[in-house]
């Protein structure tokens, strides 16, 4: 294991050459590949335990307002910001080209389509999956889990499950409900303070905007969001170190490796339903 | 945590979203569902309506007086029909003049109403002549056949 460090002048030194290097280079590899396998068998048993959770939907529904209704004030202010922000900058660059008439239908579809299922995914990681990261490796750190498994209680199925389809839930009703708040921003701004004509608000917002289409395709990737980022929680509290260095450690790496995800899949399911 | 409070808590998450897909399909399906003020409705024919398209509104010296409910094609005398909703607070003479203008050069049309004289309203139901669009695309065609004949 003292490859890299030349014990006979006491001081650590890498070697060159094309061995050492691919050395290097597969630990690194070797571990993340060990994450994948171990994560892909945690989902395994996620979804092995849902069917079960499903017979107690009061776990699932005590999970929904700890992930969903405590996350409205947030999506709720967030949306309005975002659609007031949206509908401004769009007014003002139409504006130059005389086109200020379908801002409404601009705004629509930027919000439907990428906007609104990212930002609520993004807001959903910071607000719930970070709870359900900590909430899980705290429990495993004081050994609740391993307290529920000698009096012959399965913990997959009573903690993690329900969390997962609570989770998978609830990020397209927060998006639903982030997209309708985030457009009545826009018409707030756009119709009632700068004072376009509401007809050609509408009326474009209609023509150009499918339901079946712009709007299912966000409230789908708004789905795959939930399952992938509600399985990254709660795989990084399930493994989590049991210290507290370990718990915030898990809490950080769930909102970088399911943000890079959320917006990874965002442009693989884009590609995908374009094509 | 109380019973109670998280059925509460989870029924309101529920019927905010409900109401929010509702808003956002009803909004994305049908633009009247949402509207209530009482109108009456006048069909007004053009030869050519060019790129007007319903929901747009109707305009009297610049202020909104209705909207066109519905375009069509009179199967007769192959004319286009406008049906529009005039708001019942607003009436016109019967010899008044329903034109379609732009906002601008490349902006949206909507039908503009110049008053005529007569003591006669127009009533719901009734049937007016209109002015047809003007044609961007017609003018440069004429223009360009002009200059060739010069």
């Amino acid at each position: 294991m003292n490859e890299g460090r030349d014990s006979s002048l006491g001081r650590s030194r890498r070697r060159k050459g094309v061995i050492p290097a691919i050395r290097r280079l597969g630990w690194p590899l070797v571990e993340k590949t060990y994450f994948l396998g171990t994560f892909a068998r945690f989902c395994w048993m996620i979804a092995a335990r849902v069917p079960g959770c499903l017979k107690r939907p009061r776990l699932v529904w005590v999970q929904v307002y700890h992930l969903g209704t405590l996350s409205l004030p947030i999506i709720i202010v967030a949306g309005l910001f975002i659609g007031l922000v949206i509908g401004l900058q769009f007014h003002t660059i139409l504006d130059r080209y005389g086109q200020t008439q379908v801002v409404g239908a601009a705004v629509a579809i930027a919000l439907f389509r990428e906007l609104g299922p990212v930002f609520a995914g993004l807001l959903f990681i910071g607000c719930s999956c970070t709870a359900v990261t900590a909430s899980i490796g705290l429990k495993r750190s004081s050994e609740q889990f391993a307290a529920m498994e000698v009096m012959a209680v399965d913990p997959l199925e009573r903690e993690i499950a329900p969390r997962f389809v609570a989770g998978a839930l609830c990020l397209p009703l927060l998006t639903v409900i982030l997209l309708a708040v985030a457009i009545t921003g826009t018409y707030a701004i756009v119709v009632l303070q700068i004072g376009m004509d509401e007809g050609f608000f509408w009326g474009n917002m209609q023509r150009f905007t499918k339901f079946f289409g712009d709007f299912t395709e966000g409230l789908l990737k708004s789905v795959v969001f939930g399952v992938m980022s509600s399985a990254i929680a709660l795989y990084h509290g399930y493994s989590a170190r049991p210290t507290a260095e370990g718990v915030a450690r898990a809490t950080t790496n769930t909102v970088v490796y399911a943000s890079l995800t959320l917006l990874g899949l965002d442009f693989v399911i884009t590609s995908l339903l374009a094509s | 945590m109380d019973r109670q409070q998280i059925d509460l808590g989870a029924g309101l998450l529920l019927l905010i979203a409900i109401v929010s897909l509702a808003f956002i399909a009803l909004r994305a399906a049908n633009f009247d569902a949402l509207g209530g003020a009482s109108t009456y409705s006048l069909a007004v024919s053009f030869e050519n309506i060019g790129n007007l398209k319903a929901q747009s509104p109707v305009k009297s010296s610049g202020i909104i007086v209705g909207r066109i409910a519905a375009l069509s094609l009179d199967q007769e005398n192959f004319e286009a029909i406008a049906h529009v909703d005039i708001d019942q607070r607003y009436s016109f003479p019967d010899d008044s003049t329903f034109a379609i203008v732009s906002t601008n050069l490349l902006g949206e049309q909507y039908i503009n109403i110049v008053a005529g004289g007569s003591e006669t309203a127009l009533a719901d139901g009734d049937r007016a002549l209109g002015n047809s669009a003007l044609i961007l695309e017609d003018l440069i065609g004429k223009f360009i056949f002009d200059k060739a004949a010069e």
